[in-house]
């Protein structure tokens, strides 16, 4: 075997097989409103490594199993190379994408808002959730800042149950001065699942509200954002989940060093 | 003992004491003009506990020397309540904002673009560093997506140091075929400070680029992020640093929880609490307290009277006496064998005596320091108490716990005192003139093998 052959086999080899993969789930918005306005999501990949490596992604429909969904294929990124990665998706659909790859292969999500013409009416970054993003089993997220409006904002819930186990998790909404709104709303996620509930503020029985708040709690490690839009307009907001105080920002991992 | 005084003590006594504190950073802080348009930062904090919280809100301008600390504006939110702040920073300025305080409180941002009506013609949420999202010092974080053309998009950059100390950064820039956009740029930063760059790609010369990089990384703890626009289109973008698949779909750090108080953080003269940032529904199998602890002088009040010294408690205080819960109270008796006693509270709920560890001969001498260590093992029900003197081990205390709920309830969180505010029944005294310094609590998930 020679010099060149065998580089091409080592290349080859750490194209295909990524050491360490680790995982992401790229939430994606879509649909179209009855204005027209339809929601997509792009999504940047950029191999910060010296070889190519391969991204390999499974799209996961909302509300199904993401265990049992079928693995949608991968995707090789030079060395250095950003790409606008299209086509991962069946178009239109609600749903995650898990992605597995090298730690080199960097995910940045954005979320538009096109109208009817095709044109950009508006745009936000979208949520990339891994690990850091992921609250432990029976924690508790809170989405606040909040509104629904009749022909105005809209806000949309998305929650994900992160692990291979299926998981119940509970929706509780309030007013801004701390009052309840409705009942808990209970979830029964498959595993590896995102649920969508539209109009989710309206589950509460408010149809008219600005600034609520969503407390979220399952029984396996998730995540949760709101999507908060209106329609027709340059709104368009990816609400995450709100970080608490107490904790000095200088325990950050290694901040020390 | 007929029971856990020191329990007793706080829990009537401390209900005033105050919350603990922590950090946030919210970056884009603006209140400024733009043509017909006025562009303003607006802050959500929300109390998600049951009794009112407190938090400081300081507005640094920006590329200003954070170490000369502006004024903060201190608020208090009812339980519940949602407070939406318009007006923490001054017409016309931009900058930056820190927040401390109760982990009850949590907090979101957002830019709302406002016509000349006032009416909210768009908004965009801003990221909120934490603890979990700022970059370490030395470590690399990318923004992608960047973009500068003719027809109007722009990418402005912006860069926080979060360290008390002046930080270097680089950047490096790419095209989306990897290849370099001039050369690395180094960037100093002043003290617990930002900056921001408009039109960062035409600052390096780029007009017409779509799908460019930053690499960005500072000898200092720091964030980054772009801020992607078209001016008077309805493209505005705030991207943080991309996500890596550098981990594996579970929760990272497995839940375990630091609190902090770097130097001198208590005088013995006033009792000092701290809420710890416990997550609430997670339940904690560990947790380890160490701190600094300077003794003035026993200030013997009568020969006779065992002048014990209340020191520290880790406790989960209640309006209700019968749900109040002491995991460990620490004194140290203040007469001639200077002995350590830990006060394990009650061995189970409504019995009429708590249980005690105490030590033999204690090694505490006056004007001296000592490091303090609690472990308080829930899981196993174990608690080991060391003191350090010079970096050498003086006393080793352990024994059994009692209580096994280490976590926080709806109304009741879990808290750290230090001294106390008051003196029980003529024989327990606060640590009048006694210096605490340098707290770091450490709690641990169940279900952690750290």
């Amino acid at each position: 075997m020679n010099h060149r052959t065998l580089s091409a086999l080592v290349l080859a080899a750490l194209s295909a097989v990524p050491l360490a993969a680790g995982e992401l789930l790229i939430p994606l918005a879509a649909g179209t409103a009855a204005d027209g306005t339809s929601y997509a999501t792009r999504v940047w990949v950029t191999n910060s490594g010296g070889v190519q490596r391969r991204l390999s992604y499974t799209f996961i429909a909302a509300g199904t199993d993401g265990t049992k969904a079928t693995p949608g294929g991968s995707l090789a990124i030079a060395a250095g190379d950003t790409v606008l990665a299209k086509n991962l998706v069946p178009a239109g659909k609600n749903g995650m994408l898990l992605v597995s790859g090298a730690p080199q292969l960097l995910i940045a999500p954005r979320l538009e808002a096109n109208g009817a013409n095709g044109a950009l009416r508006a745009a936000a970054a979208g949520p990339a959730v891994g690990g850091p993003e992921l609250a432990p089993g029976n924690g508790t997220l809170h989405l606040h800042g909040l509104t629904h409006t009749q022909g105005g904002l809209i806000t949309d819930l998305y929650v994900i149950n992160a692990s291979r186990t299926a998981a119940q998790c509970t929706v509780d909404a309030f007013r801004d001065n701390g009052g309840k709104l409705g009942t808990t709303l209970r979830l029964t996620m498959p595993a590896l699942s995102v649920r969508v509930v539209e109009k989710a503020l309206t589950s509460f029985g408010a149809a008219s509200i600005d600034e609520a708040r969503f407390a979220i709690s399952c029984t396996q490690p998730f995540y949760a954002y709101a999507r908060v839009a209106r329609p027709g307009s340059a709104e368009l907001n990816v609400v995450a989940p709100a970080p608490a105080l107490g904790r000095d920002v200088a325990t950050a991992a290694g901040a020390g060093r | 003992m007929r029971r856990s005084w020191m329990f007793g003590l706080w829990a009537l006594l401390a209900p005033l004491a105050p919350l603990a504190a922590g950090d946030l950073y919210v970056p884009l802080a603006a209140n400024t003009a733009l043509g017909a348009s006025t562009y303003r930062t607006l802050l959500i904090l929300t109390n998600t506990g049951a009794s009112s919280a407190g938090l400081d809100v300081t507005f640094f301008p920006g590329g200003s020397d954070g170490s000369a600390r502006p004024a903060a504006s201190s608020y208090s939110l009812p339980p519940g309540t949602t407070l939406r702040l318009y007006n923490a920073v001054p017409a016309g300025a931009r900058g930056m904002f820190e927040l401390t305080g109760s982990p009850s409180i949590v907090v979101s941002a957002r830019i709302e673009a406002l016509g000349a009506d006032g009416n909210v013609l768009a908004s965009t949420q801003v990221p909120v560093i934490s603890a979990a999202n700022a970059v370490a010092p030395g470590q690399s974080a990318r923004l992608l997506g960047l973009e500068q053309t003719a027809a109007g998009a722009a990418s402005d950059f912006g860069l926080m140091n979060l360290s008390s100390s002046p930080a270097q950064c680089t950047v490096n820039a790419f095209r989306s075929n990897g290849d370099r956009i001039g050369t690395t740029i180094l960037l100093a930063l002043l003290p617990r400070s930002n900056r921001d760059f408009p039109s960062a790609l035409a600052l390096l010369g780029q007009t017409a680029i779509k799908d460019a990089r930053f690499d960005v990384s500072c000898d200092r703890l720091f964030a980054t992020y772009a801020l992607v626009y078209r001016p008077g289109g309805p493209e505005t973008v705030i991207l943080d640093p991309a996500a890596s698949l550098e981990s594996e779909l579970v929760p990272v750090g497995d839940g375990s929880v630091t609190f902090t108080r770097p130097g001198q953080f208590a005088n013995g003269n006033d009792s000092t609490a701290f809420d710890l940032p416990l997550q609430d529904g997670v339940k904690y199998r560990r947790a380890r307290i160490e701190l600094d602890l300077f003794i003035d002088r026993w200030q013997l009040t009568h020969p006779l009277n065992p002048n014990f010294k209340n020191v520290l408690s880790l406790r989960r205080p209640a309006k209700a006496r019968s749900e109040r819960l002491l995991y460990c109270g620490m004194m140290i008796k203040g007469s001639p064998d200077y002995r350590t006693i830990l006060d394990m509270g009650l061995p189970f709920p409504g019995a009429e005596d708590g249980t005690t560890i105490k030590s033999g001969t204690g090694p505490w001498k006056e004007r001296t320091t000592y490091h303090l260590v609690l472990d308080y093992d829930a899981e196993a029900r174990r608690v080991v108490f060391e003191a350090y003197q010079g970096g050498t081990r003086v006393q080793k205390l352990e024994g059994p716990a009692n209580a096994a709920d280490l976590f926080n309830l709806p109304d009741k969180k879990v808290r750290v005192d230090f001294s106390s505010p008051g003196v029980g029944d003529g024989a327990y005294f606060p640590t009048y003139g006694w210096k605490y310094s340098n707290l770091v609590v450490k709690l641990t998930p169940l279900g952690s093998s750290n």
